[in-house]
């Protein structure tokens, strides 16, 4: 067993007691990968923890992920070119049951944490900026800095408040005459207002989610109250977390604009700067817009030098709120299918001949370049495209299938049966898509109304849930699949007499 | 006829240490019992090291202790008898045509016994790899059938599970060698403290011990050879189908390993049946129970019974004098001389082999070599 580099004594022996006693596992050279990665995984964490990072800075990580996702892609063809060299299947040695569903899952799982290490600066840097800002703290220095460049300010910044009366109504919408109305002083409200506005529900979704203060008089009227722009300081992301939500230009209103005139206005700077400087970006010289520009919310931002503090808060709440349950779905998608994707890869390369898994390689190609040429010629929608994909795996499937027995091994059958492995996992999933495709429900409520409601989002659950069941569903058919069928045709075809 | 042990005995008093080794590592292995076995492989590494395998005559008494310690354990244990299988594969009139090209492998009909060796010979191109690749389900057949009597309703995996095919061209193969040996056993579900004692086993049987940890660039196409014919030994085939194994090996490496092959395809530990193609006729014809010969995708001759009955008998001679003299030597006699240039070839049709040797020596002719082919496919040539 050749010596290998920081290989502790426990892996040498492993893999020899693999080599000798599991071949099947031993080829696989997992136990490789898995250890390697970790101790790179451990390597790259405390690199990127001894690295000096500020959090007031711009975030660099999408260099240390570039950089890794090429390490990575290097890391798997290395190990490509180590599963060429070892192979139980090809080599008719004894095979026992679920051999096969290891041998897969055990790519599937080596790459998945592969990939994996793309993500550990990301997480490094958010960790340390974790350590130095909490969410709650932020958000309350926030506060605290609009309040004082609102006290600062009062005099020179008249902020005015304007409410409007809003009515929802069809798809069909309103004439933009309708809401062109301008805004006059109403003594008894004491602020701005005008006619009464129409929305459709879409149109009101995206103004609720800008508004500062609404209410609702009954499920089609509502009032909007709106004030001029207070928050110097902002960040959408300040309010992803549900307990701490940054105040609005309303609140801040109300605090500041209804109590009394401002005496002390050196300690209220000096305060300001003191909690401001917690949060300036030093590389952020970025005021340009702000000494260009004449009217007061622009003269006092570059006064008091805003765009640095917005600055450093946007580098902090990025790198804090990268990790939103929304990111952390897509992540989890790009290494599930990234992971799924190539495990089958190595699985039908490690099945099938050379010459046959790069001529499917090509088939596939060729074929995604017909179908979007008969798509453009026949102007298919998704659910064309979608028709076509189980087409194309019942056509594989059965050809694969009813082949296999044959005399001979046909690069035709083998092209088959490698394409429809590889279309498995996916069909579940492409089945759902063509349902909501073509779900009237979703289609109404998108096209017709255009709204969001309760009865909307429950739909949307559903339609998640149901996406998530049909990749499971599609995992679990290729892992019995794999043992099953497809193992008894590999194995059918490729022992198969050349022609 | 003498015991094997005795036989291994007698090499070892001759000084053939080699061979006497060689077979003692055969015969400890036929007990199945791994102390022996051990015992066995320690004992060849010793006499390697002391310089036993290159000639040198002494041999110190601590390796004679050793041999005489073992063969009598070897005694006492004795070795299983060798099974026998009978007939392994039966192929009825087989016969391929390419798609491309002219050739076709006209119907052939053969039978590999266990213990056996086939030998089949035959000028390039006439069909012999096709034949073999047939036997072994590598290659698709247009008529005929292959039973593989051992196996009940066997599948293509099966089958090649059961009959390994070792091509002339020897697959490369990556990483150390002894790792490959490693992983053939347990691919045949040798495991564990087995698979390190039959690799050790098969690395001195075939004196690769020393080259056990050098990478495939690193040794010469003959190791190569020897590494690969071990490496299959290990996945315990019952059908060993062999195209030019002599090919890239040495005169002594030939020699050697088609000992190997006559011993070994008769072991109690995995006896088996081995066909193999080669251009080595006189060595094939020396192990080979059966020769066929090929010629346009016909089976033209099997056995040399069947040569002679058809030829007569045939002598292959180098004279250091005339054709003139071999002439005035067998007057009298009736036969027929030919010159290729190299040879000069007497038949005849009444006067064995013998007697026309007798008659050329008593004339005074210098015969620098000789060889009666009466039985050889090499008349057919």
């Amino acid at each position: 067993m050749p010596k290998r580099p920081l290989a502790p004594r426990f892996i040498t022996k492993l893999d020899d007691y693999l080599l000798k006693n599991r071949p099947d596992t031993w080829t696989t050279r997992v136990h490789l990968v898995i250890y390697y990665t970790l101790l790179y995984a451990i390597g790259l964490s405390i690199l990127c923890f001894v690295i000096p990072d500020n959090p007031l800075r711009t975030s660099f990580t999408g260099y240390w992920i570039t950089s890794q996702s090429v390490l990575v892609i290097v890391a798997i063809i290395l190990w490509v070119v180590y599963l060429v060299r070892f192979n139980t299947f090809k080599s008719y040695g004894i095979t026992y049951g679920g051999d096969r569903l290891k041998t897969y899952f055990s790519f599937f799982l080596a790459i998945i944490l592969m990939i994996g290490t793309v993500f550990i600066p990301p997480v490094v840097e958010t960790y340390k900026t974790m350590i130095h800002y909490s969410p709650a703290q932020i958000v309350e220095d926030m506060d605290e800095m609009n309040i004082l460049l609102a006290r600062l300010t009062k005099e020179e910044y008249p902020a005015e408040v304007t409410v409007d009366t809003i009515y929802v109504v069809g798809a069909g919408g309103v004439p933009y005459a309708a809401n062109n109305g301008s805004y006059t002083w109403n003594d008894s409200l004491g602020a701005y207002t005008k006619g009464p506005v129409y929305m459709t529900r879409e149109e009101l979704k995206w103004t609720l989610s800008e508004q500062d203060s609404v209410v609702w008089l009954n499920t089609d009227k509502l009032i909007r109250f709106q004030v001029t722009g207070l928050t110097f300081l902002s960040h959408y992301d300040a309010d992803a977390d549900e307990d701490v939500k940054p105040l609005t230009s309303f609140e801040i209103y109300n605090r500041v604009y209804k109590s009394g005139s401002v005496n002390d206005i050196q300690m209220l700077e000096r305060k300001f700067y003191e909690v401001s400087q917690k949060y300036r970006d030093p590389h952020n010289e970025d005021d340009y817009y702000w000494n260009y520009n004449t009217d007061s919310y622009s003269v006092i931002s570059s006064r008091y030098k805003v765009g640095q503090v917005n600055s450093g808060l946007s580098n902090i709440l990025e790198r804090y709120y990268r990790w939103e349950e929304e990111e952390i779905v897509i992540t989890y998608h790009v290494i599930y299918y990234i992971g799924m994707f190539l495990g089958l890869c190595l699985f039908v390369f490690r099945h099938s001949t050379r010459r046959t898994f790069f001529l499917s390689v090509l088939a596939g190609i060729i074929l995604a370049i017909i179908t979007g040429i008969l798509g453009a010629f026949f102007e298919w929608r998704e659910d064309g495209f979608l028709a076509s994909a189980f087409v194309y795996f019942a056509f594989f499937f059965v050809f694969a299938i009813s082949t296999v027995n044959w005399k001979v091994r046909s690069v035709f059958t083998g092209i088959a049966l490698n394409l429809a492995v590889v279309c498995t996992p996916f069909l579940p999933f492409l089945g759902v898509v063509w349902y909501y495709a073509n779900d009237d429900y979703y289609a109404d409520y998108i096209y017709d109304y255009g709204g969001y409601d309760q009865s909307y989002q429950d739909y949307r659950d559903t339609m998640n849930m149901h996406y998530w069941l049909s990749e499971l569903f599609g995992f679990l058919i290729l892992l019995v699949l794999i043992e099953t069928v497809y193992k008894w045709m590999y194995r059918k075809w490729f022992a198969a007499p050349e022609e | 006829m003498p015991s094997p042990l005795e036989e291994i005995k007698s090499y070892l008093d001759n000084h053939d240490y080699v061979l006497g080794i060689r077979r003692l590592l055969d015969y400890s292995l036929d007990t199945n019992d791994p102390i022996l076995i051990r015992e066995a492989i320690n004992l060849s590494k010793a006499f390697r090291a002391a310089g036993m395998f290159e000639g040198n005559p002494y041999l110190a008494p601590e390796l004679e202790a050793g041999c005489n310690d073992l063969l009598s354990k070897l005694v006492e244990k004795e070795a299983a008898k060798p099974m026998h299988l009978g007939v392994l594969v039966q192929a009825n009139a087989i016969s391929k045509r390419y798609a491309k090209g002219n050739f076709s492998l006209k119907p052939l009909s053969l039978d590999i016994h266990c213990g056996q060796i086939i030998g089949v010979v035959g000028e390039n191109g006439n069909g012999k790899t096709t034949l073999l690749r047939c036997l072994a389900g590598e290659l698709s057949m247009d008529q005929g059938v292959i039973q593989y009597t051992l196996l009940n309703k066997p599948d293509n995996y099966t089958i090649k599970n059961h009959v390994v095919f070792v091509p002339q061209r020897i697959p490369r193969w990556f990483g150390q060698l002894k790792d490959n040996l490693h992983f053939s056993a347990a691919l045949v579900g040798i495991h564990g403290e087995w698979n390190d004692l039959l690799v050790d086993f098969m690395l001195e049987r075939f004196g690769l011990t020393q080259y056990a940890h050098l990478s495939w660039n690193q040794i010469s196409s003959g190791y190569r050879t020897r590494f690969e014919i071990a490496r299959i030994l290990l996945k315990r085939p019952k059908v060993l189908i062999l195209d030019e194994p002599l090919a890239n090996l040495d005169i002594n490496a030939q020699q050697t390993l088609l000992t190997d092959l006559k011993f070994l395809t008769k072991s109690s530990y995995n006896p088996m049946g081995v066909i193999l193609t080669s251009q080595q006729l006189h060595e094939v014809e020396k192990i080979a129970d059966n020769v066929l010969l090929i010629r346009d995708g016909n089976c033209v001759y099997r056995t040399g019974d069947q040569i002679q009955a058809q030829l007569g008998f045939a002598l292959e001679l180098e004279i250091g004098d005339s054709r003139e003299a071999i002439v005035f030597a067998l007057q009298g006699f009736q036969y027929q001389l030919t010159y290729n240039g190299g040879n000069y070839t007497i038949t005849s049709p009444v006067h064995p082999v013998p007697e026309l040797l007798k008659a050329i020596i008593n004339s005074g002719i210098y015969v620098r070599y000789y060889r009666d082919i009466t039985t050889s496919t090499k008349r057919l040539f």
